[in-house]
């Protein structure tokens, strides 16, 4: 249970109270670019909860085995050679791996999205190559890394998969809430020097400052559920 | 010595995956291929790729697929001339079929100087804007003249001359989105068989009398055109429809010379004729190229 309420925990950090856009700025091209129109902003949301969730296992794995401190496939390696004297670390390696990797399992998922299952290829359309290069993946698979520095307090697969499904997940809510929002202001008399970017800047401030309503509420809650 | 084995176990590490990655790319790029039929290509490369919209589908690339398919007719893109259709229909395997233009033509003859103008209209100047309040001209069906149409043409090619919209018809090439863009629908496609081709300058369904209250060009509905010739003309709600299937072009000068109010109107671009057919098929040379021509 108290595994449960934690990951439950964690979803709703991730997803709500430090939203990936709002809190944390980071996939905000999308996020202007595509907020136009509601329905594909939706299916944006979904294609970067999608890509991120297969990002997130990627970066869970490679990380864990390969380049955290004292992870098994590099001391393996490590001995392997005969290396002594330095720790076993190859994180300096994991922002060139992350992206490689990415870039990738997305051509995979392309390639195979576009064999099996046609329409939701159409639907996807150009997003999912866009995708691959979205600040978003990057700061999603970078904060699983962090959460895999310290041996004593390790991440497992589990979390890792909560933590970015959540992430996309904020991010289909600020994207769907935003493009919600700019439907309507096509409709307004807006002053003229706010028009376009302007007004959609001022929206997404207001935005966050909304959401920075939610700050430290994980904090209670963790207090609350006893955890 | 330590630094260099380092070294070259990120190497050996970064290689791996390379290698791996790229082969299950590869193995992926032959399992997974997608067969694109040839016909899909060639038809989009013939195409102009202005993705217009106007065929009906979304874009140049979704008409070629339904084209190669063998959805649609070959002479389904507004925008290309007899040669491509000619071209497409060899790759369908069909008849290319009649090649007319489709051209936009504005149902509205009233300028400045012959409609009224109840007040000084002083809102957001758009027509979809100034449709929504009453008042603003007296005919509650022409044009509005805040040139919604002008701003949809990507061609350049609708032009507001003393609040009424004019058309360019050496550059509109008729993608529809005038048509899309009117508030009160009097913009309208006409196949243009001829040169210049006669249209109804009016959407006022009124009566007589209250029309010419508001504009001094408004069509009365007297049907005159309709009882001398009822193949050419329907009468739909106080207004005569012209029936472009039919359409005989002295019928047609007679009507518009007959029109009490002048609501019928020969348009077309600059230079061109009424009666004569626009010959849009590409020149053929009578040489017979099987000869030997020395």
């Amino acid at each position: 249970m108290e595994t449960f309420l934690s990951l439950l925990l964690l979803f709703l950090t991730a997803a709500v109270i430090n939203n990936f856009v709002l809190i944390n700025f980071v996939g905000i091209c999308p996020f202007l670019g595509v907020s136009k129109k509601l329905s594909s902003a939706f299916g944006m949301g979904l294609a970067v909860t999608f890509v991120m969730t297969i990002a997130g296992f990627l970066s869970w794995t490679f990380t864990y085995y390969i380049l955290r401190p004292d992870a098994p496939g590099t001391v393996w390696l490590f001995n392997a050679f005969g290396v002594e004297g330095v720790a076993p670390n190859l994180s300096i390696l994991s922002y060139l791996v992350y992206i490689f990797v990415i870039a990738a399992s997305v051509q995979f998922v392309e390639m195979y999205v576009k064999k099996f299952f046609p329409p939701l290829y159409k639907a996807f359309g150009v997003f999912l190559p866009l995708i691959t290069t979205n600040c978003a993946i990057l700061f999603a698979c970078l904060e699983i890394m962090k959460r895999l520095q310290d041996p004593a307090n390790l991440w497992g697969l589990t979390e890792a998969m909560v933590y970015s499904v959540g992430g996309g997940l904020g991010f289909t809510i600020a994207i769907t809430i935003m493009a919600g929002i700019r439907e309507e202001l096509e409709l307004n008399d807006i002053p003229k020097p706010f028009r376009g970017v302007g007004i959609a800047l001022l929206t997404a401030c207001i935005l966050a400052m909304a959401f920075m309503g939610f700050s430290g509420v994980n904090a209670g809650l963790s207090k609350w559920l006893g955890l | 010595m330590t630094t260099v084995y380092v070294i070259i176990i990120s190497v050996i590490v970064l290689l791996t995956l390379a290698i791996v990655l790229s082969w299950i790319l590869g193995w992926a790029n032959v399992a997974f291929a997608v067969e694109v039929d040839p016909k899909e290509e060639k038809i989009l490369s013939i195409l102009p790729g202005a993705n217009c919209g106007a065929c009906g589908y979304a874009g140049c690339a979704d008409l070629a697929k339904n084209l190669a398919q063998g959805n649609g007719s070959a002479n389904q893109c507004t925008q290309c001339g007899a040669a491509q259709v000619t071209q497409i229909a060899q790759i369908m395997g069909v008849e290319a079929g009649d090649v007319v233009p489709q051209r936009a033509v504005v149902h509205c003859s009233g300028d400045c100087d012959t409609k009224l103008q109840i007040q000084n209209y002083v809102g957001e100047k758009t027509c979809a804007a100034a449709n929504l309040v009453s008042g603003v001209q007296g005919c509650a069906y022409g044009c509005l003249g805040f040139g919604d149409c002008m701003r949809a043409c990507k061609y350049g090619a609708i032009q507001i001359v003393n609040g009424m919209s004019h058309i360019d018809y050496d550059k509109c090439r008729g993608c529809r989105a005038c048509e899309a863009a009117c508030p009160r629908h009097i913009i309208s496609m006409v196949p243009f068989k001829n040169g210049k081709m006669l249209v109804i300058a009016c959407s006022n369904h009124d009566v007589g009398p209250e029309v010419k209250a508001v504009c001094k060009t408004g069509c009365i509905g007297c049907s005159g055109c309709v009882r001398r010739d009822a193949e050419d003309f329907q009468f739909d709600n106080g207004l005569p429809v012209i029936n472009y299937n039919s359409y005989h072009i002295n019928a047609m000068m007679q009507a518009a010379d007959k029109c009490p109010s002048k609501i019928m109107k020969f348009v077309g671009p600059d230079g061109a004729d009424t009666n004569i057919e626009v010959v849009t098929d590409q020149f053929k040379s009578d040489v017979d190229h099987t000869e030997w021509l020395g």
